[in-house]
């Protein structure tokens, strides 16, 4: 049985979501991650498929976790913001509210992570005083 | 010659008859006394005088060697005050200076005690020093410590509490252009 890399497995998930439906795709990948007993490395194979859309598509897939609902507004300033960060032409953004952030933003993408929340101050201080 | 001697003792009788017999004195008798005399010295000299001589001289000897020996003995008590002189002397310069060693070395040994326990005074100072120093650096650790997480908590609760969206969109635009910024 042949092993396929990450990126290959990343690159052939991108191939085959040019010509097929996404539901069909992820089918096929999760059963050659099931057959190769690599459950464990999901994760980064899923980061690497990120990181290989960013390199080929110019598209970025990205986190944006936030305390509060946010305004249209915001929401358009964070997406040109990641642009100008990874150079993708094209992001899509998944919101989530998370109060423990306190207040601003955190956004994960598969090449990168910020985080402006006003939660990483406070833990950064409880870490020092501890 | 005993018979010459009564002869010229009877001689001497008839011719002082006329003499010395006229202021009392008997001739005869005086001649015989003398005679005596002479007898009783010969018999004393030759039984009597020599063997006292003898004692007399072993007593004088005796005593000139006792007389010598309390010399001698006198020179020797001299001779062994003398020695007891000097040899108390001795044992006074001796204790004196086993009692300035003694002295010497209980001053050194009391120096070097002091010198011990001043060291361990120090050392038991340093440590106790070293010690409230690193409890005052724990207490202060400690204080900060919960100072911090206090002031975190009270942070996190009044943030929680008072920060509005419209605030919270604000924070979310400056850390934006904060981030293009770096």
């Amino acid at each position: 049985m042949k092993h396929y890399s990450r990126k290959q497995l990343a690159l052939a998930t991108i191939a085959l979501l040019e010509k097929h439906p996404s539901k069909e795709v992820v089918a096929v990948l999760a059963e050659a991650i099931m057959r190769e007993k690599r459950t464990n490395d999901i994760e980064i194979i899923a980061q690497e498929i990120g990181k290989q859309f960013l390199l080929t598509q110019n598209h970025l897939d990205a986190n944006v976790q936030t305390a509060r609902e946010l305004t249209p507004q915001t929401r358009e300033e964070i997406i040109d913001l990641l642009k100008k960060i990874t150079s993708a032409k094209t992001v899509s953004a998944e919101y989530e509210i998370n109060p423990k952030l306190l207040g601003g933003f955190k956004a994960f993408t598969p090449v990168m992570e910020i985080d402006a929340s006003l939660a990483r101050p406070l833990h950064q201080l409880k870490a020092k005083a501890q | 010659m005993l018979f010459l001697i009564a002869q010229a003792a009877e001689t001497a009788a008839e011719s002082s008859a006329g003499g010395i017999g006229s202021i009392g004195l008997d001739v005869r008798s005086l001649i015989l006394q003398i005679i005596n005399f002479a007898i009783l010295l010969f018999v004393l000299k030759k039984f009597a005088y020599k063997p006292i001589m003898n004692i007399l001289d072993a007593r004088s000897q005796k005593i000139e060697e006792g007389l010598k020996t309390a010399k001698e003995l006198e020179i020797a008590k001299v001779n062994m005050q003398k020695e007891k002189d000097v040899l108390i002397k001795e044992a006074h310069s001796k204790a004196q200076v086993i009692i300035e060693q003694s002295k010497k070395q209980a001053q050194d040994i009391i120096v070097t005690a002091e010198i011990k326990s001043r060291e361990r005074d120090e050392q038991l100072f340093n440590a106790a020093n070293a010690r409230i120093s690193q409890e005052t650096e724990l207490v202060k650790k400690s204080l900060l410590s919960e100072a911090t997480s206090f002031v975190a908590g009270a942070a996190e609760k009044i943030l929680h509490k008072k920060l509005d969206t419209t605030s919270d969109m604000k924070i979310i635009k400056e850390a934006i252009s904060e981030t293009e910024i770096v």
